[in-house]
């Protein structure tokens, strides 16, 4: 490949052809048309990628345009091939190309590519339609009020689903290429004016300075280019909104497209931006306010209650009220296991569950919450294999890791939840206590491009805690006049703070 | 790069400083003043808030010349290296005392409370495991999650404490109780003690960012006036007599609360998790202070100071604090801490003074 970076391409066009028909040799769905214009007088020469193009653009708007108007006296002129251009190809996008090496990338993504007997350069013509399955339905991130539209895997999809959102020449695209082998096209969405250059740039570096085989999908991108690599919780946001992805780029944050995924990276972030969903925006601000606080809460149980319960019912029962503790202690009794061991049965029992749900069929998934909460829950308890309490327990856990919004970060919770149940299985109340501290000092030391993980709730000197405004509770729109952190200084307001005057 | 990540702001600091020495003195506080005191009063606690108030002012002096840089750098600059070296051999030492004695006060607290079956050792190496862990992160970083744990314990606490305000009688409070001038002294000085090791807070003060005024003076005042709320609270709960009968007047405080409709039934646990959490503040400002001291000076051995863990664990194991005042050793040790405490802002200022003097005369 380094090769072909400074091979030119060569003026005779046999040359060329060896050339080509070396690289792509067994490359059988390379097409590779000869013909001749201008009254049989110039070699043309053209290739692309069987299925990856517009057949009907290529006949109509360059073999035909070609074969039958360019005349036999014009063949003559020198630079024919920019002549070539100007005159015949009636296709927006057609560029002169001079190295072998933008030939293959050209080819590969789906252009043709045109060569002509005595010219040093190439033309490469846009001809591509990648197969891809149309416009799909939000599936991971569903909202109830809002739009239903999603990402899907081509990339030029889903750049126009952000700009048909932002209509704003200030709304940048930048065209990044990752993968020696793979040649994947990563998109960097932002607003010249409101994002910080030093994130543009720095996300731009990170991204070119990858030197990889291939990349496949945004995740794979993801862990590529964060800060952390052992950090359980996600320091990039993916999302299949576009609506979420346009509005992060008002925010003055930076949006990853990522060629073949249907999933957008959003940076930076915080730990407040995975508790948002697209809906807390769509819906009154009261309501949504409550929702946000109800996720933080249910974040913080996820975590903790397994633990709390191990920790008070095996050190400090007395905590709880007597009837209560007498009740536990009674439904104790036929169980052979210490608790810890039934929470982290039943723990475990809901991970299986979980990962089984997610890779089997819809249908199929539904008759595994039935077999695996109803029949095997209660199957356990007649057994006297754990007691009812700690099924609740452990229900009432997974139930809280349903309501955070974010996958990844319900990934990061189950994970941390562990720690918790193990140092309260052997310290009690202390060992839990000190386990929400180590998580406390992790997450307070992670940082998304020098932005705290946890601002607005650890913030530095000079920032703006406007962004209060919009974390355990949701303003309304009119007192949210500031733009969060991730927006430069310069651009700090984006409306009036009155509703509809000026 | 966004935001001024090395920089802290002055909330942040008073926070750090509050919740360091804050939680770790006030269990016990009530008891040792009345045993202090051995009259009724709560003047003396007075006296040593204007003690302790007097001190913050020095040390933000002392703190005012220390700009920027290494703070090794700073005291070779002002004394010769010898000396320096001698300062920060000291204060080392000292940290890892403290941080070895309030670990050793912890685990009994512990024992007795909670872990009653749970050898001492695995308590103690639990807290320095996740010491170790606290400390690999930077000063910033640790200011941060200091002001995070200062707002959700202490709005907890305070919530159970106004609620421990039922059952308050002010029959019980005598403002100056007849207390003697010597004991006057004494007790303020004890009271001053509490705040031991906190001259440690000169290597964040140069974190501050503008022109903070007396940073130090008001995280102390701060603090001590939460002391003295705190301790009228104990008195005007019991009586001057039950008070000297309680070791830890604040657990028994919540304990006697009624939340209403309540699912906890013993509120004294609030505590216990405060108690833990100041613990491991105070523990954690101690240990991290002498680590930056450390690798000023080896800045490339940062993996050796890791023995410092080690000698706190020993140490620990091998003191009894409550005890501390029978042995000598430790009561000298104790002495020698305290006089360095209180020197050392008035060497650094009057380091300067000497400096500035000569180059006046010169």
């Amino acid at each position: 490949m380094d090769k072909d970076k400074s091979m030119h391409i060569f003026k005779k066009l046999s040359d060329n052809k060896a050339y080509i028909d070396q690289k792509f040799n067994n490359v059988q769905d390379l097409i590779k048309r000869d013909f001749k214009i201008g009254g049989n007088e110039t070699d043309m020469y053209l290739i692309y990628i069987d299925n990856i193009v517009s057949t009907s653009i290529i006949g109509d708007f360059v073999m035909t345009s070609l074969m039958l108007r360019a005349d036999a006296c014009e063949n003559k002129k020198q630079d024919f091939l920019n002549y070539v251009r100007e005159k015949y190809l009636s296709i927006g996008e057609v560029s002169k190309i001079y190295t072998f090496s933008e030939v293959f990338s050209a080819v590969l993504i789906g252009d043709s590519v045109l060569f002509s007997e005595g010219c040093d350069y190439a033309l490469q013509v846009s001809t591509k339609l990648w197969p891809y399955r149309g416009v799909p339905k939000a599936e991971t991130e569903v909202v109830v009020e809002g739009p239903k539209d999603a990402f899907c895997e081509a990339v030029s999809i889903n750049v126009v689903l952000v700009r048909r959102r932002i209509r704003d020449t200030r709304l940048k695209m930048k065209r990044l290429t990752v993968g020696r082998r793979s040649r994947t096209i990563v998109s960097l969405l932002y607003l010249e004016d409101v994002a910080r250059d030093e994130v543009v740039k720095e996300i731009e570096d990170r991204i070119n300075a990858l030197d990889i085989d291939a990349v496949f999908d945004s995740g794979q991108l993801q862990q590529f280019i964060e800060h952390k690599w052992y950090s359980p919780f996600p320091q990039m946001q993916l999302t299949e909104r576009p609506d979420k992805a346009a509005a992060a780029i008002t925010e003055g944050r930076v949006v990853l497209i990522v060629d073949n995924t249907p999933f957008a990276i959003i940076l930076p972030v915080t730990l407040n931006v995975f508790f948002q969903s697209a809906e807390d925006y769509y819906d009154r601000s009261v309501i949504m306010s409550a929702m946000r606080i109800m996720r933080y809460f249910a974040a913080f149980l996820a975590i903790s209650f397994s633990g709390l319960y191990i920790a008070i019912t095996t050190y400090s029962p007395y905590v709880i009220p007597t009837s209560l503790c007498l009740k536990i202690a009674s439904s104790r009794e036929i169980v052979p296991f210490p608790t810890v061991v039934e929470v982290l049965l039943m723990e475990g029992a809901f991970e299986l569950l979980r990962e089984a749900g997610i890779r089997l069929p819809a249908p199929v998934s539904s008759t595994i919450g039935i077999v695996g909460g109803i029949i095997i829950g209660q199957a356990a308890v007649q057994a006297g294999l754990v007691q009812p309490v700690v099924v609740i327990v452990g229900a009432f856990t997974a139930i809280c890791t349903f309501v955070i919004p974010n996958n990844a970060l319900v990934s990061g919770i189950r994970i941390s939840k562990y720690i918790v149940i193990l140092l309260s299985a052997f310290f009690g109340l202390y060992g839990f206590t000190i386990s929400l501290i180590l998580i406390l000092i992790h997450i307070t030391s992670l940082k998304s491009f020098d932005i705290p993980y946890l601002f607005p709730y650890s913030f530095g000197p000079k920032d703006d805690l406007s962004d209060f405004k919009d974390s355990f509770i949701r303003a309304p729109f009119f007192k949210m006049a500031k733009r969060p952190i991730f927006a430069k200084p310069s651009q700090k307001y984006r409306s009036s703070n009155r509703r509809g005057k000026k | 790069m966004i935001s001024k990540n090395r920089q802290i702001s002055e909330f942040q600091f008073i926070c750090f400083i509050v919740l360091s020495f804050f939680g770790i003195n006030i269990i016990t506080l009530p008891y040792m003043a009345s045993i202090f005191e051995n009259e009724k009063g709560y003047f003396l606690i007075f006296f040593g808030i204007i003690m302790a108030v007097i001190y913050a002012l020095i040390m933000d002096k002392a703190s005012s010349y220390y700009k920027s840089g290494s703070f090794y750098d700073f005291l070779c600059d002002g004394f010769n290296k010898g000396f320096a070296n001698f300062i920060v051999l000291f204060f080392v030492i000292k940290s890892i005392f403290l941080a070895a004695f309030s670990l050793s006060f912890l685990v009994s607290v512990i024992k007795v409370t909670l872990l009653q079956s749970t050898p001492e050792h695995l308590i103690s190496i639990l807290m320095l495991l996740s010491l170790f862990y606290l400390t690999s992160k930077e000063s910033e970083d640790i200011v941060r999650i200091y002001t995070i744990l200062f707002i959700l314990s202490f709005s907890a606490f305070f919530a159970v404490l106004i609620l421990s305000l039922k059952g308050f009688d002010i029959t019980n409070l005598y403002f100056y109780g007849g207390i003697k001038p010597s004991k006057c002294i004494i007790g303020s000085l004890y009271f001053l003690n509490m705040f031991n090791g906190i001259e440690g807070s000169i290597l964040f003060s140069n974190h501050i960012y503008g022109d903070s005024k007396k940073p130090l003076t008001k995280a102390v005042f701060i603090s001590s006036v939460l002391m003295f709320l705190i301790t009228i609270v104990c008195y005007g709960k019991f009586s001057f007599e039950d008070l000297k009968t309680k070791l830890y007047p604040l657990l028994n405080i919540m304990d006697s609360i009624d939340f209403p409709g309540a699912f906890v039934e013993r509120q004294d646990i609030l505590v216990m998790n405060f108690f833990i959490v100041s613990v491991f503040a105070y523990i954690g400002y101690n240990v991290f202070c002498s680590f930056k001291m450390m690798s000023e000076i080896f800045p490339k051995k940062r993996k050796w100071f890791n023995i410092l863990y080690i000698l706190i664990f020993i140490i620990s194991l091998r003191t009894d604090v409550v005890l501390l005042f029978d042995n000598k050793f430790l009561l000298i040790l104790s002495f020698l801490f305290m006089l360095f405490f209180i020197l050392f802002p008035i060497l650094i200022i009057t380091e300067r003074f000497i400096k500035k003097g000569v180059e006046k005369n010169l």
